[in-house]
């Protein structure tokens, strides 16, 4: 079946913006689960897990980012060999089956200019997850496993096909951007942010949802690494309009703290072990100035999250993502933030199915505070939930 | 970085890029199984966990 990252938006059809074609928003109950060429739809709080075959794998991933009915049928149609009139009538059955199983959301029809910020941050998403140039993950791993051989012309022509000549691992280094897991060739080195399309997408539907509802507040991510899901939460400000909020990162823009606590105890990712995995504030900044996406409605709270946050002006939260890593430093953002999210706002944990010591925190955070919360996964690891009024 | 094993071998090339064959959007129940996260009482899908630092 065709990867799903051919997420090419079509143009939009005459349909576009009409009363019959809304914008459809995967719920947060469920979420699409890959295992090699398998896809499964998977909602947890119904523990139910559904096999799908490729088009319904290719739907229900075309709704994980709000997407006009219109747009999906093209989509589907492009990447399928059916006939357009009998494509739509499926994927309306389709979708009426997923809307009955509570998957699929249907919101307004869109704004006049959905399908040019459906492409904008389609793309944006591609090239802050790398999934613009790949390849070049393998072409690295080429050089340092030392298989150039010095021929100009035989190097170069590996070098040029590197996706096909190593069409395993190529399909490896795409799905791990897809869901943003870690691979055996480091692809999220090169990319400047880890979460996967996956989490950006998580990211659109939280903040579509927030600025559909006017829950107000900023967005906040404590723990940026080299900047990319905060980058792509500002995208969404700008596209959607809502540059008034800020987008704010807390960092200590040297990378992930020594362990101190003792559940942390084992759990060292500090620079001097993981050096890809610190991005120093230049840096982060230079990332935001690559993609145009550096104003004063962005603003950084360097340091500990123990020093900075208790006292940072932070008013009110719309989205809170957490990507501490540690235990302390999850502890650290819930305590000092939470009170700040406004009710109907989103909080993000990007390491609760990923690291233990992180889950921990949060499962004891939520426990002392006596919050019933309706805890979604996002993906292999990402767990979401909207904070109620 | 020493190269991993499964990366030093030739991969088949790609096929050339074609239209998937078509059938009508399918989905079949399959045994769920999960993990209960400790503390909050939440279901999470553990099942999929699968990363390793």
């Amino acid at each position: 079946m065709p990867r799903t990252t051919s997420r090419s938006t079509p143009a939009a059809s005459s349909r576009n913006g009409a009363g019959d074609d809304p914008v459809l928003l995967r719920s947060e109950r469920a979420h699409l689960r890959r295992d090699g060429d398998d896809a499964f739809l998977v909602r947890p709080r119904s523990r139910s897990q559904h096999r799908l075959n490729p088009v319904a794998a290719a739907i229900v991933d075309g709704v994980a980012a709000p997407t006009t009915r219109s747009q999906l049928i093209e989509r589907v149609v492009a990447a399928f060999d059916v006939p357009r009139d009998e494509c739509a009538a499926a994927v309306d059955r389709y979708l009426t089956e997923l809307s009955a199983l509570g998957v699929v959301e249907r919101r307004d029809r869109p704004a006049r200019d959905h399908a040019l910020r459906r492409r904008y941050l389609d793309l944006l998403k591609r090239a802050l997850v790398n999934l613009v140039y790949p390849e070049d993950t393998l072409r690295l791993q080429l050089a340092r496993a030392g298989e150039l051989t010095g021929d100009d012309l035989a190097d170069s022509r590996l070098l040029r096909d590197a996706r096909y000549e190593r069409a395993a691992a190529y399909r490896e280094v795409v799905a791990a951007r897809v869901d943003g897991s870690v691979d055996r060739f480091g692809s999220a080195l090169l990319a400047h942010t880890m979460v996967g399309l996956s989490g950006l997408d998580n990211l659109e539907r939280c903040a579509a949802r927030v600025f559909a509802d006017r829950v107000p507040g900023d967005f906040l991510e404590a723990g940026v690494c080299h900047g990319g899901a905060s980058i792509f939460l500002r995208a969404l400000q700008v596209a959607y309009g809502e540059e008034d909020r800020a987008t704010w990162l807390a960092d200590t823009f040297s990378g992930v703290p020594k362990p101190s606590h003792p559940a942390d105890a084992g759990l060292d990712l500090s620079e001097e072990r993981v050096p890809w995995m610190a991005a120093g504030l230049d840096a982060v900044r230079d990332n935001f100035a690559t993609y145009d996406l550096l104003s004063d409605g962005v603003r950084f709270l360097p340091g500990l999250f123990a020093d900075t946050l208790p006292t940072a002006p932070v008013e009110r939260l719309a989205i809170l993502r957490i990507d501490g890593d540690l235990y302390e430093s999850t502890r650290d953002v819930l305590t000092a933030l939470y009170d700040r999210v406004s009710p109907g706002g989103w909080v993000i944990v990007d390491d609760y199915g990923y690291l233990e010591p992180c889950r921990r925190a949060v499962d004891e955070f939520l426990a002392e505070r006596g919050l019933d919360v309706e805890l979604h996964a996002v993906d292999f690891t990402r767990v979401c939930w909207r904070k109620d009024g | 970085m020493p190269p991993h094993p499964e990366n030093t071998e030739r991969d088949t090339p790609a096929e050339p890029a074609t239209k998937a064959p078509w059938h009508p959007p399918a989905m079949e129940e399959v045994e769920y199984s999960t993990t209960e996260a400790a503390g909050s009482g939440a279901t999470y899908d553990l099942t999929v966990y699968t990363g390793s630092v």
